[in-house]
């Protein structure tokens, strides 16, 4: 009898629909081998029960300033990320920027962007975007 | 050398208010800012940033989770040649658990 509830409930539950998962990301940075550098990331995942986004930046100057900020918010209906970071010296700057936003439907929207500008240059600037939308699988 | 150091800080809770955080900024000038972040569980925010007369570099990482876990995470640091502090903000229902790391000139 207990063998058979047992296996009645494992059945039921391989049976059952997996839990929907929606995750995506995007990061952004500037040239390698610069004396300005700046980089950022971003995530989201929303599951039926919870909502996370995470997202992070970092820049470095030789002979400059470096700064990085990076915040969050969320309640019941969305969460949302911002992340940014800028370096410049005398030559050049760079910056970076990421957003990240999901809401309990099960969107996931992350963005990137960067710039990198010498004296003189024109700018190098990198996009990097992804969506998820309800029912889709970010990965 | 010269160096310019300036960190802005989630800072901690108080008896009055534990529910929020306090966010003090160090000005490179030697000036203090400060402002009450969002209530717990709606924002979080940390940043950095620094100068020097050679190599600067700043990090800052967020993160947050709504649903059954209610709580959210923030850090943020910045060094200049071996010169710097992290700053660790935990929030989440209880308030705000803050940890600052502070290293000396000499890495001590």
């Amino acid at each position: 009898m207990k063998i058979g509830s047992i296996i009645f409930a494992s059945a039921a539950l391989l049976a059952a629909p997996a839990l929907a998962q929606q995750t995506t990301g995007t990061s952004a940075a500037t040239p390698d081998g610069k004396d300005v550098n700046a980089s950022t990331y971003g995530s989201g995942t929303v599951t039926p029960t919870s909502q996370e986004v995470t997202g992070g930046g970092a820049a470095g100057a030789t002979d400059g300033t470096a700064t990085s900020d990076s915040s969050a918010k969320f309640n019941d209906h969305m969460a949302m990320q911002r992340s940014t970071a800028e370096a410049q010296n005398d030559d050049a700057r760079a910056r970076s920027r990421t957003m990240t936003h999901t809401n309990r439907n099960g969107l996931v929207h992350s963005n990137s962007m960067s710039l990198y500008k010498e004296k003189g240059e024109r700018p190098v600037v990198t996009h990097d975007n992804s969506v998820v939308t309800p029912g889709e699988s970010g990965e | 050398m010269s160096i310019l150091f300036s960190l802005a800080i989630v800072a901690g809770s108080t008896a009055a208010l534990p529910q929020q955080c306090l966010e003090t900024t160090h000005h490179a000038d030697g000036s203090v800012s400060q402002r009450w972040v969002e209530r717990p569980g709606e924002g979080v925010g940390a940043s950095a940033s620094s100068s020097s007369g050679h190599r600067s570099s700043a990090s800052s990482s967020v993160s947050v989770s709504s649903g059954s876990h209610g709580r959210s995470q923030s850090s943020a640091s910045s060094n200049s040649d071996g010169h710097g502090r992290s700053v660790r903000v935990e929030q989440d229902s209880d308030g705000c658990r803050i940890t600052i790391d502070e290293r000396s000139p000499t890495g001590e």
